[in-house]
């Protein structure tokens, strides 16, 4: 997988995880990873800038839960996260949509 | 601290090209989640490696989600900051230098003063009394 992708960013993935349930860092990694047949391997110290990011910016919130002696901290969507992924999705779906007609391209222009 | 992981937070801290007020934050951020979350007493070097990814990816990660012109204006304020450094350190050490050569010629004028002042002559005067 290319070290950086050029027209999604991890938010997109990240919060249409936390859009099902709330989430600790290796399961967000884990369920891409899964649900990729593991081509997208994400590390979980690769999360932490877009998770930041959008703690500040209040898209998801986090708390702490103490599992098997662990403290674990879990991500939350929030309604502003929501607001966020559906234009992200959009965004994504213009440009995947447009990158196939490049690809389709056969040296007609109409 | 499991040994493993401070190396770990170590080289993480150690590859960032930058380490200004934000990245202190960030790195801060960082190490208090692997510290909370992870189970650190018995991590190896390799586990966190596993589990975090490599430091270079960390840092990576890190500059992906800046934008390129609040990273020039980082690089720029490095620059400048370093340049200011440069600039007050070779002041400071002509100053030194200066007060050091001041020093020597005011000693030098000094021995000179006090030697001349040392008589080298004597002439005895005797005079008849009537």
């Amino acid at each position: 997988m290319p070290k950086k992708n050029i027209y999604f960013k991890f938010d997109m993935l990240i919060l249409q995880i936390l859009s099902n349930r709330d989430c600790y860092g290796y399961e967000i990694t884990s369920s891409i990873k899964k649900l990729s047949d593991g081509v997208i391997d994400i590390k979980e110290g690769s999360l932490y800038p877009s998770l930041y990011k959008m703690l500040d910016n209040g898209y998801i919130s986090s708390r702490d839960e103490i599992v098997n002696r662990k403290i674990r901290v879990y991500y939350h969507i929030e309604d502003s996260g929501k607001e966020y992924l559906k234009q992200m999705i959009q965004e994504y779906n213009l440009w995947e949509e447009k990158i196939r007609v490049i690809l389709d391209y056969k040296g007609e222009i109409e | 601290m499991n040994e493993s992981v401070n190396q770990y937070l170590k080289d993480v801290k150690l590859l960032f090209p930058i380490f200004q007020k934000e990245e202190k934050a960030y790195f801060q951020r960082i190490k208090e989640n692997i510290l909370k979350e992870a189970n650190y007493e018995n991590m190896t070097y390799d586990q966190c490696v596993d589990k975090y990814g490599e430091p270079t990816d960390i840092i990576n990660s890190y500059f992906d989600e800046m934008d390129s012109q609040s990273l020039i204006m980082k690089i720029r304020k490095q620059k400048i900051t370093k340049r200011v450094i440069w600039t007050i350190g070779v002041v400071l050490i002509l100053c030194i230098f200066i007060a050091f050569l001041w020093r020597i010629y005011i000693l030098n004028k000094e021995y000179e003063d006090f030697h001349n002042s040392i008589p080298t002559e004597y002439n005895e005067v005797i005079e008849e009394i009537e």
